[in-house]
């Protein structure tokens, strides 16, 4: 079929696409390497010094020891990856829920006018407040167990993922809308074949900043009622001065998400490399 | 905004409106749901008594200070750096790997170490806002500079410009609309890290009244303080995007 040999075509556009990101990744790699061997160097050097106090100032290499230990060693409830596992656990939850529940929202405005005049004014009044502002009512709420924490990360995505739907969805371009209808689509088919896919691309990027605040928002989740995880552990490092857990908390949160990060890339060049080839091959 | 003001309002009337029947049909505690009513008087009470010995506009007053503080020293270390990482691609490519090796933090955690550097006073607070916008502004106000059309810079020197008098008077101005972009996002997240800064260590602000209220179990006075905030934080981004309708008519898009 002419369609398999098009999208053989597109996947094939998409592969050497991503090879050739992949390259320009590796090369623009290096200066953020060569800056974090920086910081490390003049961090090792200050605290070399013994200007300053190492309860202020830790070592890099009382960090690594500081990690090491936490490793083999409970800090609290459990170890470093323990901690880890339960903020990233938390972390997913609550995205993977406000996301697709944003989504489905909406898709729903866009389907449903009516929604839309009612949901818009209760997100403007909620997009101010951050998420953890609303922390104790939650805990009022749901508790102090998991659900309070999932919930929090989830409101704190929710109210923006719909937006970056509604208003990706918007956006089409005016000839898509034309070519669709004039090919025989009706409304609905032209909101859920044409405009949902073409919006997709912006979808995935609003996401991409959604996983950044999600890792803030657990931060706040675990400040109050919290005896577990990486946020945890940053503020119980802040009670009681050890500095050193502070910086193995604040670079592991920074590792794992850099790391969700690269992951969301990979799969938003995935899902949306052939889509772009292809709208490219229509030029 | 204000086309829309109508709508907004009857909206918020129907959900005041269900949420007052269903605190009277339900009846649920205080504790756990305050009726509008009750938000409403704890609000009007604050505001005649204050909230823990400190008066409400003094609470409302050092947020907004807290945020002006942090909000101008971002635009005047944020811009001046933008513009010279748009015009001098040796600083553009010094800085710009630090800005990606330290984006993954989350702005959240520089707090706890500013705690332990600065203490609880007003610089930790003001410094966490600081790292949260500072670089949002710096890379709007870089790409804005850096997407200002050619023809700008080319109309100026024909009229008999010196590069001087391109860079000085021109590029500003030609850049003010993604500038206020990045302004406007940084404004948001700056709401963000000044509630968070209140909630971790403060004696005053909205985010104490937030936070505190709750440990007292006055379910109420955290309702009207979360209100507050959102009226605050909606005022401060309509008026800058009133700001960015005006440059609009000569932005890139």
């Amino acid at each position: 079929m002419a369609t398999a040999a098009a999208q053989k075509r597109a996947s094939g556009w998409a592969n050497h696409l991503g090879r050739r990101r992949a390259v320009r990744r590796l090369r623009s790699g290096l200066p953020v390497i060569a800056s974090f061997v920086f910081v490390l160097i003049v961090w090792d050097l200050v605290a070399a010094t013994k200007l300053f106090p190492p309860s202020a100032v830790p070592s890099p290499g009382d960090v690594f020891a500081r990690a090491w230990n936490m490793i083999w060693h409970p800090y609290g409830t459990t170890t470093l990856e323990g901690h880890a596992a339960i903020s990233i656990g938390r972390v997913l939850a609550g995205y993977l829920l406000g996301c697709v529940a944003g989504l489905a929202i909406g898709i729903l405005m866009k389907l449903k006018p009516i929604t839309r005049y009612v949901l818009e004014p209760i997100f403007s009044f909620l997009r101010p407040i951050p998420a953890f502002g609303f922390i104790t009512v939650l805990i009022i709420w749901l508790g102090i167990g998991e659900s309070p924490k999932i919930a929090l990360i989830f409101i704190g995505v929710v109210a923006p993922m719909t937006i970056y739907t509604v208003t990706a969805m918007d956006a089409l371009p005016p000839d898509l809308d034309d070519a669709a209808r004039s090919l025989g689509a009706n409304g609905r088919q032209v909101l859920l074949k044409v405009r949902l896919p073409a919006a997709l691309p912006d979808i995935l990027i609003g996401m991409r900043v959604l996983l950044a605040l999600a890792w803030t928002s657990v931060m706040g989740a675990e400040l109050i009622a919290a005896d577990s995880g990486l946020g945890w552990s940053i503020w119980n490092g802040m009670r009681y001065l050890q500095t050193d857990v502070i910086f193995v908390g604040v670079i592991t949160i920074a590792v794992i998400g850099a790391a969700m990060d690269g992951l969301l890339i990979a799969v938003t060049v995935r899902l949306t490399g052939g889509w772009k080839a292809r709208m490219r091959g229509r030029e | 905004m204000f086309r829309s003001l109508g709508r907004h309002l009857a909206v918020f009337a129907a959900v005041i409106l269900l949420w007052e029947a269903a605190t009277l049909v339900f009846a649920p505690s205080s504790i756990a749901l305050p009726s509008p009513v009750m938000v409403f008087q704890a609000l009007v009470q604050m505001g005649q008594f204050g909230f823990n010995g400190v008066p409400l506009q003094d609470h409302i007053g050092i947020t907004f200070l807290r945020i002006v503080e942090a909000f101008a020293a971002s635009l005047l270390v944020g811009v001046p750096l933008g513009f010279a990482m748009g015009s001098i691609p040796l600083i553009r490519k010094v800085v710009t790997p630090f800005i990606t090796l330290f984006r993954p933090v989350p702005p959240f955690a520089w707090l706890a170490i500013f705690v332990v550097w600065f203490g609880i006073g007003e610089l930790p607070k003001v410094l966490l806002i600081f790292v949260g916008s500072v670089t949002i502004i710096a890379l709007n106000s870089m790409d804005g500079m850096l997407r200002v059309p050619a023809e700008f810079r080319d109309a100026a020197a024909t009229l008999g410009a010196s590069r001087f008098q391109v860079f000085w008077h021109v590029m500003p101005i030609a850049a003010l609309p993604q500038i206020l972009t990045g302004a406007r996002v940084a404004l948001v997240v700056a709401w963000t890290s000044v509630i968070a800064a209140e909630l971790v260590a403060a004696q005053s602000g909205i985010g104490v009244i937030i936070l505190q209220s709750a440990g007292f179990l006055r379910t109420d006075q955290t309702f009207a303080g979360l209100i507050l905030l959102s009226l605050c934080g909606g005022l401060t981004d309509t008026v800058m995007g009133q700001l960015q309708a005006r440059t609009a008519a000569w932005g890139n898009r």
